[in-house]
């Protein structure tokens, strides 16, 4: 038999290797790549770190412009901080006792995560958490930062977790608008933009917020999402009108994440 | 000195430390590159078919457990390239630059048409050219303008193996 017959046939024989593993893994063991990709993340993590901070060093390269007026303007800068320090230390107290109250009569934040990788392909948006089940991470918990809305958490191993982020293309984001009625659904719209669905009737221009809004859902109501970029034209006679929302956080620069109880 | 065998496995683990080093820096602007993929051309052009098909299978393999994805998407696409590179290969040149444009962009397609039927066959809707082709497009114009770099680093690493 010919070399090229040879060929095609251990081709055919990987195609339906490949199918075989993609089927059995999504119905027998679909936590098998999560965990595996969280044990061997900090592995990879490091060029992804040394990545990230390269592209901060150029950044402030370019920035810098002056030193010496830069290190005087910091100076009377770190004063001023230092006052504001002492301020920050009274107001923190008062503020883990808030917190202590809400952690027990609502959500409450389990755990602050440090964000170790970023997955290695351009397809999926997922981030690595360097905590997990010991911390108190579980499947399905919401995470979240001051700015806005992260993702939810779909694998978990002792000391680390996979985040399916909202710019994943198998994301699925409940969302109202912030300043108007009007319901929808984001999806994740990679590298950097969300799709949201939402009816036609509903008022919406770009610079509108968008927040979190399942009643039931995977996420807490009320979390900024982002903000609406462009509103995409409605033919007549459609059932959904089309946004693009730009997300409140921008992924790439995050280094810890708030991890919530979750819904 | 390192065997063949073991220079192989540094040039996948170099290409897979690059990438996650140009993910990184180029942030949410981009999707990065595909360094795995141009690492996985340099494996497969210096060994025969019958052993570059398994490899470029096992590389995407291993991209896809690293990217906590469905198993097989990534290593259909590694293998279809693979093999569109070796069909490629009987018609023009790989080391002449024009020859290296067209496998290199016939073998992207490939990967993509790979990726696009596991996704096809997992029923994954998401996964479709209308919605990823804001990954897909500038994914493409970036490796093809980084491959000439690329290339040359991959292959002195490989090449060191012969």
């Amino acid at each position: 038999m010919s070399h090229i017959l040879w060929r095609r046939i251990l081709l055919a024989g990987l195609l339906l290797l490949g199918l075989l593993l993609a089927t059995v893994t999504r119905q027998s063991a679909p936590t098998l790549p999560g965990e595996f990709a969280a044990s061997i993340a900090p592995l990879f993590g490091f060029s992804y770190r040394l990545g990230q901070n390269t592209r901060a060093s150029l950044a402030a390269l370019f920035d810098r412009r002056d030193l010496r007026a830069e290190r005087r303007r910091l100076q009377v800068e770190l004063q001023q901080l230092r006052q504001e320090n002492q301020r920050l230390t009274l107001e923190n107290r008062r503020l883990q006792a808030t917190l202590r109250v809400q952690a027990v009569q609502g959500l409450g934040v389990v755990a602050v995560a440090p964000v170790i990788d970023d997955d290695p392909s351009g397809l999926y948006r997922r981030l690595f958490l360097g905590a997990g089940s010991r911390q108190g991470l579980r499947v399905g918990m919401p995470v979240t930062t001051a700015n806005g809305l992260v993702g939810v958490i779909t694998e978990v191993t002792p000391n680390q977790a996979v985040v399916r982020t909202i710019l994943d293309p198998e994301s699925r984001v409940g969302v109202r608008l912030a300043n108007a009625p009007g319901r929808g659904i984001a999806y994740g719209a990679p590298p950097r933009m969300l799709r949201v669905e939402i009816a036609p009737e509903a008022s919406v221009k770009p610079g509108d917020k968008v927040v979190s809004g399942a009643i039931q859902g995977l996420y807490p109501a009320g979390i900024t999402v982002g903000t609406v970029e462009r509103v995409l034209p409605t033919a007549p006679g459609a059932l959904k009108k089309v946004l693009l929302v730009r997300p409140a956080v921008q992924l790439s620069l995050l280094e810890e994440v708030q991890v919530l109880r979750p819904l | 000195m390192l065997n063949p065998f073991m220079r192989l496995v540094l040039l996948i683990v170099v290409a897979f430390v690059l990438q996650g080093f140009v993910s990184g820096l180029l942030g949410d602007a981009f999707p990065p590159p595909d360094l795995i993929y141009l690492a996985t051309l340099v494996m497969v052009a210096s060994v025969s078919p019958f052993l570059g098909l398994p490899l470029a299978f096992l590389v995407g393999l291993l991209q896809d457990l690293l990217s906590a994805g469905y198993p097989g998407l990534h290593a259909v696409g590694l293998l279809l390239a693979a093999y569109s590179f070796y069909q490629l290969s009987r018609l023009v040149h790989w080391e002449e630059l024009a020859g290296q444009a067209v496998i290199l962009g016939g073998s992207f397609v490939a990967k993509w048409l790979g990726v696009l039927l596991i996704a096809l066959w997992l029923q994954l809707g998401q996964f479709n050219p209308l919605t990823l082709w804001s990954v897909i497009v500038p994914e493409m114009l970036l490796t093809l303008l980084i491959a000439p770099l690329a290339l040359r680093v991959f292959r002195q690493l490989a090449d060191r193996s012969k």
